[in-house]
């Protein structure tokens, strides 16, 4: 049977003409622009680490961690301003995250475009696009004077935690809009109250989802600088409590490169401790939250 | 009968006889028999049943049948008040279990839904392990683990799948196939032991012998509780339903009506509407 079906080179057919050569042709240059794109991301992020570590990492000690900064941060180390930094972080999370969870569960809920919802969406799209700097100048005016916080680590967290909400927000309802709608009705129809049904199912459902809205969120926090100068203020003395001003790092190294004459190294090697703090707080969280929360899920 | 059920009548185990009909004592809930009044649901400006009255025979199964679209889920779905977690869901008319209220403002909808148990087209197994799917709704219940863990075999046993399953509890419900999930998701409400079970097409997610198994298992769950079993497949609503209701999309767009009601031979042997007729013998719909 096989013999009497023509197959195509029995027909002479040059098979190079089934080949679009166009296609190819545009196939290999977005292959190309793609790998490209991501070579420079990936560029930019070792220049920058190796530019900190070329000029910063001779600076790193342990002292420089255990340390209180003299003369300006010119000498010494950062050990008051870390800890300045780790309280800003601690005050942040702690007002952010339990508001972020709540209103990210509200959204989440409503299906329908209410005004109250559609007003809230509006008001973090545009929160999520107003500079720090006004960020600064309100958290000034409302905690710093109107509220009497004065210049503190309180304030700054504060401030901190109105600019993290929008993304802290919107990554949390879309984490919470993934888990299927199967799961509420399932857990309905078993006589599931709405509590349970979230603690045990949804929430530990969107956990690797709301661990990366968090990561966001401290990479916003741990970032700001021009924020805080107008609210946790910049002495780089240790903090008493939260009611005392602190100086962020993010601060610190803006202060040691613009203003101190000599502070370039300590700058760099400030930016060195940022960054890893910033990865280690970052793979903390997707580790402990995502496990944590998700720790009864099981889908093999 | 059917070749494929009556196979796999001798490939499940003769398990041990249902806990409730072993044992009617143990079950302190009797079947319930439901009543729906002139019930009409709409979805926005979308009206999708109109007016139905019908019973729901207590230990009996009734089969819900038509064409899609008719409205057979949305009755369903009123019947354990599933339906108002469709935000634009409205719904007028009457819904009695036994002589209680269930469309009532006052009603502990926690508790209807413990008696009013439902399985759904596609089986929807948590993403826990497979005894924890069963014992989630009995820890919100406040029951205790030994007594829960008591409930988990009993349920698998009544579902036929203890033997499957019994060295693996502790794995995860997705790594079960489509059938098997589905009998889980069926021994998890029955381990609320309710008095009446609502079944959104059990079957249509499945391959015909894990159907079959499942079509065996409601005729075994028949009088220890009130079945409604939504069914596009006629064969099988011939051989599990005790009653019958026939649905049919009004022409006006008012939504789904009941068009007749009645035993289930009455309804495929002499059918009083001509719909039906056309419908049961495969002419229309």
């Amino acid at each position: 049977m096989a013999e009497n079906v023509p197959s195509i080179l029995d027909q002479g057919l040059n098979l190079d003409a089934l080949v679009d050569q166009r296609g190819l042709f545009w196939d290999r240059l977005v292959r190309v622009f793609v790998y490209a794109a991501a070579g420079v991301v990936a560029f930019v992020f070792l220049a920058m680490v190796w530019q900190l570590v070329r000029l910063g990492a001779g600076q790193l000690s342990w002292s420089f961690l255990t340390e209180l900064p003299q003369n300006a941060g010119r000498e010494g180390g950062i050990f008051s301003i870390l800890i300045s930094t780790l309280m800003i972080l601690g005050v942040c999370l702690a007002a952010s995250v339990p508001l972020g969870l709540a209103s990210a569960v509200l959204l989440a809920q409503t299906q329908r475009q209410t005004l109250f919802a559609i007003l809230v969406r509006r008001s973090l799209d545009v929160l999520a696009g107003v500079p720090s700097i006004v960020f600064g100048l309100f958290g000034n005016a409302f905690f710093c004077v109107y509220l009497k916080m004065g210049f503190s680590i309180l304030s700054g967290g504060l401030t901190l935690a109105c600019m993290a909400l929008p993304i802290l927000i919107r990554t949390m309802e879309m984490a919470i809009r993934s888990v299927p709608q199967e799961v509420h009705h399932a857990s309905a129809a078993l006589g599931m109250g709405p509590i349970r049904t979230w603690v045990t199912l949804i929430l530990p459902a969107a956990s690797g989802g709301l661990a990366a809205g968090l990561v966001l969120g401290i990479g916003r926090a741990l970032a700001e600088t021009a924020a805080l100068i107008f609210t946790s203020g910049y002495v780089d003395r240790m903090p008493e409590s939260v009611h005392d001003s602190g100086r962020a790092l993010s601060v610190h190294i803006y202060d040691l490169a613009m203003n101190v004459p000599g502070g370039e190294a300590n700058a760099c090697a400030t930016a060195l401790v940022l960054l890893i703090i910033l990865w280690l707080l970052n793979s903390l969280t997707h580790r402990l939250i995502g496990r944590w929360l998700g720790r009864r899920l099981i889908y093999t | 009968m059917n070749p494929i059920t009556s196979q796999t009548t001798s490939v499940s185990s003769p398990s041990l006889p249902l806990t409730c009909m072993s044992n009617p004592a143990a079950c302190i809930l009797q079947p319930a028999s439901m009543t729906v009044t002139d019930l009409s649901v709409f979805y926005g400006d979308h009206q999708a049943l109109d007016k139905v009255s019908m019973e729901f025979s207590a230990g009996l199964v009734t089969a819900l049948i038509g064409p899609s679209g008719c409205g057979k889920t949305s009755l369903l779905t009123c019947l354990n008040r599933l339906v108002q977690m469709v935000p634009t869901s409205r719904v007028t008319g009457q819904c009695f279990m036994d002589e209680f209220d269930v469309m009532s403002p006052t009603t502990d909808i926690i508790s209807l839904r413990r008696q009013v148990g439902m399985i759904f087209q596609k089986p929807n197994p948590f993403a826990l392990s497979i005894s924890r799917n069963i014992e989630l709704p009995l820890i919100s219940q406040g029951i205790k683990r030994h007594r829960r863990h008591e409930i988990v075999e009993e349920v698998l046993r009544d579902v036929g799948l203890w033997d499957e399953v019994k060295d693996r509890l502790h794995r995860s419900a997705l790594t079960l196939s489509g059938g098997q999930q589905q009998r889980l998701c069926i021994a998890r409400a029955l381990a609320l032991k309710p008095r009446v079970l609502l079944m959104d097409e059990p079957c249509s997610a499945l391959d015909p012998i894990a159907a079959g198994r499942v079509e065996e298992l409601i005729r075994k769950l028949r009088s220890c509780y009130t079945l409604v079993v939504v069914t596009h497949n006629m064969a099988q609503a011939q051989r599990i339903a005790d009653h019958v209701g026939v649905f049919w999309a009004s022409d006006e767009g008012r939504g789904g009506q009941l068009i007749e009601t009645g035993p289930c031979e009455q309804i495929f042997e002499q059918p009083r509407h001509k719909l039906t007729a056309a419908y049961v013998q495969g002419r229309q719909g």
